[in-house]
């Protein structure tokens, strides 16, 4: 892992921790725009984030996770705080190229974060074979530092 | 996820693979229609087309020949089980599955 991804999985970390100490993520409508990043809702080609990918895990693993698999099912998540429901596969899209999808209900928690309303800053993370593939996120996605998107994410009020 | 759990997400990947291509012959054909629309998708990309090629020599053998590229314990084991063909094979929600057993098991 080079010093960026090494940086901005500990930052989600502590994104994670702070969501729970509030109660649960799903308070956090940037929560969503981060763990839900689906590339086909921009119409191109496969295209991953190595962010997403590391947000997701923590919210269903470890001390930050609040969503649990509910019994007897393979990809159907619910968060013990709130209760909002979620589905989560991972999808081969290439030869070497895994996405993990989070495909979330509409959050049943109390908004404390505010709305998703602007490009998430990150600090790279896109992963796919064509440029103008990630190029087309950019929408969705905007360029920042490791601080710039915790601070993103982390900002309270609607 | 680190580089271990990658290359141990490889081996469970194609270890489930290989258990069951006896059984689904089926999913060599599957495997060789991935890899020719691939091709046409990424005939710009002379790294991956060479990865294709690869794998479509190797889906030409006798199934018990992919088996044993599948659960080929050598470094060139590795590197192929990384470029795995078999896309669409298994539910996603069973991929995730694995990827999940994977990630909850301490790096060794």
């Amino acid at each position: 892992m080079n010093d960026i991804a090494e940086q901005s999985a500990k930052a989600l970390a502590g994104v994670l921790a702070f969501y729970k100490s509030k109660g649960c993520p799903c308070a956090f409508p940037r929560f969503f725009q981060l763990a839900c990043f689906d590339f086909r809702h921009f119409g191109t080609g496969p295209v991953g984030c190595h962010l997403t990918d590391i947000m997701i895990d923590l919210a269903v693993t470890g001390p930050t996770a609040t969503y649990k698999l509910l019994p007897g099912d393979e990809e159907k998540y619910r968060c013990a705080v709130c209760g909002t429901e979620g589905t989560i596969h991972s999808e081969q899209f290439n030869i070497h190229m895994w996405i993990t999808v989070f495909k979330a209900e509409p959050s049943r928690a109390r908004q404390l974060g505010h709305a998703a309303d602007a490009r998430l800053p990150i600090p790279g993370g896109l992963y796919g074979f064509k440029q103008e593939d990630m190029d087309r996120t950019s929408t969705y996605f905007g360029s920042g530092t490791v601080q710039e998107m915790v601070d993103y994410l982390m900002e309270m009020g609607g | 996820m680190s580089h271990a759990k990658q290359d141990n997400f490889g081996l469970a990947f194609a270890r489930r693979i290989a258990d069951g291509l006896k059984e689904h012959p089926e999913w060599i054909a599957l495997a060789k229609g991935n890899i020719e629309r691939w091709s046409q998708q990424n005939a710009d990309a002379p790294s991956l087309l060479a990865c294709y090629r690869e794998w479509q020599a190797i889906l030409e053998l006798p199934v018990e020949d992919v088996v044993a590229v599948l659960l080929d314990p050598t470094d060139r084991g590795q590197r192929i089980r990384q470029n795995s063909p078999f896309a669409g094979v298994l539910p996603p929600a069973e991929v995730w599955r694995m990827k999940r057993e994977v990630h909850e098991t301490p790096a060794t």
